[in-house]
């Protein structure tokens, strides 16, 4: 009871601050002041319809809403939910805002949110993933969307946050979203209409649209300009032609920063990072790399403060073995990462490898002590990283053998095969979310899994995070994943870091979105510029 | 008799031509379709996008099967031969779009890069080359020759690279890249200009770059035809220089210009996709480079069959244009 | 005027000279390992004459060691495309019929081969590695070599000389290896020095797109860590120039080299109507 209890006050305390966050913004907030913000990128967009990535990326940020949305404090707030509220973590009723409407003048109701998750579902594969547990959506009056789940899930709304709503009336004679492309495909109810994609010039245009419920944004055009390279874009940074830089889920690499922390027009802001920008996943299935005391002697041969030095630009700080960056909602104190080569082949040695050839590298049983590593080779920082970590691992005897490989062969091998010894990449703040939160996606074979850790002590805290309806009981979940992560290191955080984005001094009044950063709704409502 | 044996062996000649084209255009097709897919990544994690899902298998065999990707090589292969045959190139997997029309929107910046720079590095290949040739071992020809082979020489990314950077960055003559700016449209005076000024550097640069093989041409035949017997028999006669210079002498030159002109067009059709990289431009060469990445196979087997015809096309025509121009090349 | 003739050998050799001796002597002029850290992004100063990277390794240093690199590919590569480009150049022309008809099939379809695809295919089979690079520009870039040696043989195989070492009963592999071959050396000469330029530029684009070797930093791989990290749009001059006028001048050496093999080899010939400078890859 108890239980049910407390999860009902944060409830209430959720839809109070909910509630009060939409009268304050009935408030109409005067015509635009700031004709044009101008963001360069290097997001491409390919074609406006439903399904392109980037263009999503856009739809979210300026003419599209979901239910739920992730506030400036890192909790959930409503969106075109005014508020929702649910008693068993199955059945989720959400309350709808009103006199919201489409682009076209017609009204936003609840039966187009269920026709959307229905469609997305039916349509578009990715969507499958992030809404497997709906079993039903119904929309008992036009202001109120019942969803149900398969089983409890108190994490539930965090796929929401991918939901972007649909007008009903457009969609429901589209056969094929995929092929629907042009104006209507991108209509939605945001504060912004879609004013056009223009490949030649490229840039995509938004422009203010009249009727938005909470009156018109302060910018009136924000028009997307995309670059085939950053070094052009930040020189139109320094020319003045764009406003600012942006980079879904991450911030201007810190080698660019140096030469505009000078520049007189611009200020760079420091954003914080809840994703780790760099970390080694170790297939915890693949021997040598399941033998814990292996994987903490590799922990102590890299060179944290060269990592921050190098690579965060100085923006940065070494790690704690807890993996979750500093500033996460549940972050709770775990052991710093520290390099000690000395220690590290003292392990190594008790594990039984010795360098009986004299050659540098250690051995067991005839064999070399060699790692692979899968790299990515479409961030170029990422090689940069390998290729010191190799320098490292070689002082204390292990050869890393890089396997670069592009994107799409990335996916293949992290996402299906998991045939890795080990990877590297980054989490974003999403990922770290997703699953019971925590990056636990990132761990658990049974999500994303690149650490592919099967382990029962690691399912169990797990799925106590994912099953827990008290948030003090999440809480406690939190920290032990958190201690499991620092006991067991199935993932090496290199550094944390926080998100660079440099913008035109001009310009105030920025609000951050862990998810979007700057561009977000919060912004277009309270962006000044002098 | 001896008129129908030389039918016979033409119509051998004719038959083996023609059957070497078959099985070339054969083979051809074979290695566009299976080069694609021998890289290693399916394409369905492309078609996911960049978000980190965990599929199930039920779900990426759904998505191959979407993709047509479940039936047997052969059958892909068979149905993939029949559709080229019929004209039928397919849907992008990542653009959502027919093939062709992907291949055209993309052709077109590169026609705009191409044709200016094509007319231009012929043009100054044609002046400098015969003023070199004409006036060699002073200084033009010793300015102008090494000055060529040294911007041939240099990495053509590098040469746009460090053109941004002096004439657009610094200088602020130019745009920092894209084929038009941001706002202007229709047929204005105003917006060809805007476009003018963004083709400029990427024209320049890559007209530079490839001037150097030309120019070699002309002044080289100048040169050496300076020296030969109709071209002191018509001083002889009593024709003025210039008239020598551009009748006899631009004529000797002439077929292996058309050869390198045709060369040009066939190596920039397929797009230079450093320079599109640096100048930011949406062209051929940057169309086949994220199909590469994203895997999209109907786009990379649709660009390759394009670039083959283009090749083939452009030799065809060098080779009428020569036969004409020189009736000795078409024995 | 016997030293104008020669003034592309000479120029070309002289390049060409400074080049070698500084991959030779590499050690000494560069005395500092590859790991040499010091702060990233330094400026030019008389401890780094040309500053510093991103990894804080000094410029003049890698820049050094990666001219041994740069070089090594473009020779390997140029090596192997003029082995195979002679072999078949010198095959088809003397056999003739069904073979001829093949060769040029097959020469049409390498023509055919796209360049970027066939590096990710490789990479994915080899791993990616220096190797890689030089294995696909090879491949791709014999077929020039290869039409060359062709024609010169076709020509050579009508001579008196040949049908009456035919006559004599001489058989194939002994016309072929001492009468063939001797013949076509200087073309296949010429060739190889314009190989080796052209492998040389096709590296540097590679790289340049980020399929090069992490592991063995050429000129090319310079030049695209400077542009990914930085040190382009930060105006480090110091760090993109210097690789990108070595592998220009460098490759000018061996144009320069190669123009007056062939200008001495056209002389011989006045009618062949070579093209210059066929070489060049793009991507």
């Amino acid at each position: 009871m108890t239980v049910t209890s407390l999860f009902h006050r944060r409830l209430l305390l959720i839809i109070s601050l909910a509630v009060g966050a939409s009268v304050f913004w009935a408030i109409p907030m005067g015509a635009a002041q700031i004709e044009r913000l101008t963001i360069g990128t290097t997001m491409q967009v390919k074609v406006v319809n439903i399904d392109d990535y980037y263009f999503g990326t856009m739809r979210a940020m300026l003419t599209h809403k979901g239910l739920i949305r992730i506030g400036e404090d890192g909790r959930f707030t409503g969106d075109l939910a005014r508020s929702w509220e649910t008693t068993d973590a199955v059945t989720w009723t959400f309350h709808l805002n009103s006199g919201l409407t489409w682009h076209d003048g017609r009204p936003v109701t609840a039966d187009d949110v269920k026709f959307t998750i229905e469609y997305l579902l039916a349509k578009i594969p990715v969507y499958t993933h992030h809404f497997k547990l709906i079993t039903g959506v119904t929309a008992p009056d036009s202001a109120t969307v019942v969803i149900s789940l398969s089983e409890p899930n108190p994490r539930f709304v965090v796929n929401l946050l991918v939901l972007r709503t649909l007008p009903r009336h457009i969609f429901e004679t589209v056969d094929d979203p995929m092929t629907f492309q042009g104006d209507a495909a991108a209509m939605g109810c945001g504060p912004y209409t879609f004013a056009g994609f223009d490949a030649a010039a490229g840039t995509v245009r938004f422009t203010a649209y009249d009727n938005y419920y909470r009156g018109q944004p302060n910018v009136a055009e924000v028009v997307f300009r995309m670059f085939k390279n950053p070094d052009t874009l930040y020189m139109a940074l320094k020319k003045g032609e764009i406003d600012l830089p942006y980079f879904y889920a991450a911030g201007t690499d810190p080698v660019h920063v140096a030469p505009l922390v000078t520049h007189k027009n611009l200020v760079i802001h420091e954003l914080p990072n809840t994703g780790v920008p760099n970390a080694i996943f170790f297939n915890t299935q693949k021997p040598p790399m399941d033998d814990v005391r292996l994987r903490k002697a590799l922990g102590m041969a890299v060179d944290y403060t060269e990592m921050v030095r190098l690579f965060a630009g100085g923006y940065g700080s070494v790690p704690n073995a807890g993996f979750v960056p500093k500033g996460s909602a549940d972050f709770i104190d775990t052991p710093r990462m520290a390099h000690d080569p000395d220690q590290a082949k003292k392990i190594l040695a008790g594990l039984g490898y010795t360098d009986s050839d004299r050659n540098g590298v250690l051995e067991k049983e005839g064999r070399d002590l060699t790692i692979d590593i899968i790299v990515r080779t479409d961030t170029p920082g990422s090689r940069r990283i390998a290729e010191l970590l190799k320098k490292r691992f070689a002082a204390i005897g292990v050869v890393l053998n890089i396997k670069p490989v592009d994107y799409t062969l990335f996916r293949q091998i992290s996402d299906k095969e998991r045939g890795h010894m080990t990877l590297l990449s980054r989490t974003t703040p999403w990922g770290m979310m997703m699953w019971a939160g925590c990056g636990s996606g990132y761990f658990d074979s049974r999500n994303i899994g690149w650490a592919v850790l099967k382990e029962t002590r690691f399912r169990g805290i797990v799925d106590r995070m994912n099953t827990a309806i008290d948030p003090e009981i999440y809480k406690t979940a939190a920290a032990d994943l958190q201690r499991y992560y620092a006991d067991q290191l199935p993932g090496l955080p290199l550094y944390w870091n926080v998100l660079l984005q440099p913008c035109n001094k001009a310009f105030s009044g920025w609000k951050i979105s862990p998810m979007y950063g700057f561009l977000w709704e919060e912004t277009w409502f309270n962006l000044r510029k002098e | 008799m001896a008129g129908g044996e030389l039918t016979g062996s033409t119509r051998y000649y004719v038959a083996m031509k023609c059957g070497r084209f078959l099985l070339g255009f054969i083979v051809v097709c074979t290695l566009h379709f299976s080069l694609p897919r021998l890289m290693p990544g399916s394409p369905v994690f492309a078609m996911l996008g960049p978000d980190v899902i965990g599929l199930s298998e039920k779900d990426y065999a759904a998505l191959e099967a979407e993709l047509g990707l479940h039936d047997s090589l052969p059958v892909q292969f068979a149905r993939y031969f029949v559709n080229i045959v019929s004209g039928d190139f397919g849907f992008s997997y990542f653009y959502h779009l027919p093939v062709k029309k992907v291949v055209l929107i993309h052709l077109k910046p590169t026609l705009m890069l191409l044709l200016p720079s094509v007319v231009l590095s012929s043009l100054l290949a044609c002046i400098l080359g015969a003023v070199a040739g004409r006036f060699s071992g002073r200084a033009g020809d010793l300015v102008f020759t090494p000055l060529f082979l040294f911007l041939y020489a240099m990495p053509a990314f590098l040469l746009a690279m460090v053109s941004l950077d002096l004439f657009a960055f610094r200088l602020d003559w130019f745009p920092l890249g894209g084929l038009k700016g941001m706002d202007t449209g229709g047929c204005s005076p105003g917006h060809v200009l805007d476009v003018m000024r963004h083709l400029f550097l990427p024209v320049v640069v890559l007209s530079l770059s490839s001037t150097a093989a030309k120019f070699l041409v002309m002044r080289n035949s100048v040169f050496s035809s300076k020296h030969q017997g109709y071209v002191l028999y018509a001083r002889a006669r009593g024709l003025g220089e210039g008239r020598i210079l551009f009748v006899h002498i631009l004529r000797e030159a002439v077929l292996p210009m058309i050869s390198l002109v045709g060369l040009h067009v066939a190596f920039i059709m397929s797009g230079s996709l450093l320079v599109e990289i640096v100048f930011s431009i949406n062209g051929m060469g940057a169309l086949i480079h994220e199909a590469a990445m994203n895997r999209d196979y109907p786009v990379l087997n649709t660009c390759f069959l394009f670039l083959t015809l283009v090749v083939l096309t452009v030799n065809m025509v060098t080779d009428v244009l020569c036969g004409i121009l020189d009736p000795r090349v078409r024995v | 005027m016997r030293l104008i003739r020669y003034r592309y050998l000479l120029a070309g050799g002289a390049i060409l000279m400074c080049f070698l001796l500084s991959a030779v002597c590499a050690p000494l002029i560069a005395p500092l390992g590859p790991d040499n850290g010091d702060m990233p992004f330094l400026p030019v100063s008389p401890s780094h004459p040309l500053g510093t990277n991103d990894m804080g390794d000094d410029i003049l240093n890698e820049l050094v060691h990666a001219g041994r690199v740069s070089m090594s590919i473009g020779i390997l590569a140029a090596v192997i495309s003029v082995f195979i480009g002679g072999g078949l150049g010198i095959l088809s022309g003397y056999f003739r019929g069904l073979g001829g008809e093949l060769f040029t099939g097959i020469i049409d379809v390498f023509l055919l081969i796209p360049m970027l695809p066939l590096m990710v295919v490789l990479a994915a089979y080899l791993g990616q590695s220096w190797w890689n690079i030089v294995l696909v520009i090879s491949l791709l870039s014999w077929c020039s070599t290869a039409r060359a040696v062709r024609a010169k043989v076709l020509q050579l195989r009508e001579t008196v000389f040949v049908e009456s070492l035919k006559g004599l009963g001489i058989g194939s592999r002994r016309i072929l290896w001492h009468h063939m071959v001797p013949h076509v050396f200087d073309i296949i000469s010429a060739k190889f020095v314009l190989a080796v330029a052209g492998a040389m530029l096709s590296e540097s684009a590679l790289s340049f797109i980020g399929l090069g070797d992490s592991a063995s930093i050429s000129w090319g791989m310079m030049i695209h860590y400077a542009f990914k990290r930085g040190g382009f749009s930060g105006g480090m001059w110091w760090w993109y120039l210097p690789p990108g006028l070595c592998i220009g001048s460098c490759a000018l050496g061996f144009i320069l080299i190669g123009m007056h093999a062939e200008a001495s080899h056209r002389m011989s010939r006045p009618n062949l109507h070579t093209v210059p400078l066929s070489g060049k890859h793009s991507i």
